[in-house]
């Protein structure tokens, strides 16, 4: 359980998946996008 | 193996929660920029500055309608002796896009009959309804309105708001078929 929670030299996770980060990033930026323009659309009523 | 896979995974939510916000205050920040472009043709008082008028529909033409032939109806700044009219009585016409039709500068339902095949185009361009004004007829329903044809509007576009059930405004529901 200690072991689980034993973040040390994290960021070695981020450098070696720096593109999936890069992904979710994006993906992010896309659904926050989204989402703002559906909250903004007057045609909703 | 799984401690990795973990973090790896807080790492790619973390990352797109920050990007949900960025992404959502970037759009924010793109539809005020714009909505500032097009404020000062959306508030454009026609009655008030006769001579800023005839500038502002046209700058507003050129963002929102860049190649067809739509035109941007005339608003006036304020309500006619202070009181505008309920637009809410308009099938298809709710209390958000209500708000939406004063700050173009339409408060009366006379403005809204008036409105050219043109005029319904910009709008409907303008607000993205894709052919809501002209299916749900709101120049024909306003003309009934202003006209003070209840009985014929009723029984065209149903109650649209003319009945209360305990104060509430009922906004409309179109009944025709």
């Amino acid at each position: 359980m200690n072991e689980l929670f034993n973040f040390n030299d994290t960021w070695i996770v981020v450098e070696q998946n720096w593109w999936l980060v890069l992904l979710s990033l994006a993906l992010g930026v896309w659904v926050g996008w989204v989402t703002c323009s559906r909250e903004n659309n007057p045609a909703q009523g | 193996m799984s401690h990795y896979l973990l973090e790896l995974v807080l790492w790619m939510l973390l990352a797109f929660f920050i990007g949900c916000i960025f992404g959502y205050l970037a759009r924010l920040m793109f539809s005020e920029a714009k909505a500032e472009v097009l404020e000062p043709a959306a508030v454009a008082p026609a009655a008030v500055a006769p001579a800023t008028a005839p500038m502002a529909p046209k700058a507003s033409a050129e963002i929102a309608a860049p190649a067809g032939k739509m035109e941007r109806p005339k608003g006036i700044s304020s309500a006619r002796g202070g009181k505008a009219d309920k637009l809410q009585r308009i099938s298809g016409v709710g209390p958000k896009n209500e708000k939406v039709l004063h700050n173009l500068g339409f408060f009366h339902f006379d403005q809204i009959a008036a409105w050219t095949p043109e005029e319904i185009e910009w709008v409907d361009d303008h607000l993205k309804f894709n052919g809501r004004i002209k299916r749900e007829e709101w120049t024909r329903q306003c003309k009934l309105l202003a006209a003070g044809k209840e009985d014929e509007f009723g029984k065209l576009f149903g109650t649209g708001g003319m009945k209360h059930k305990a104060g509430q405004t009922q906004s409309g529901t179109r009944t025709k078929k």
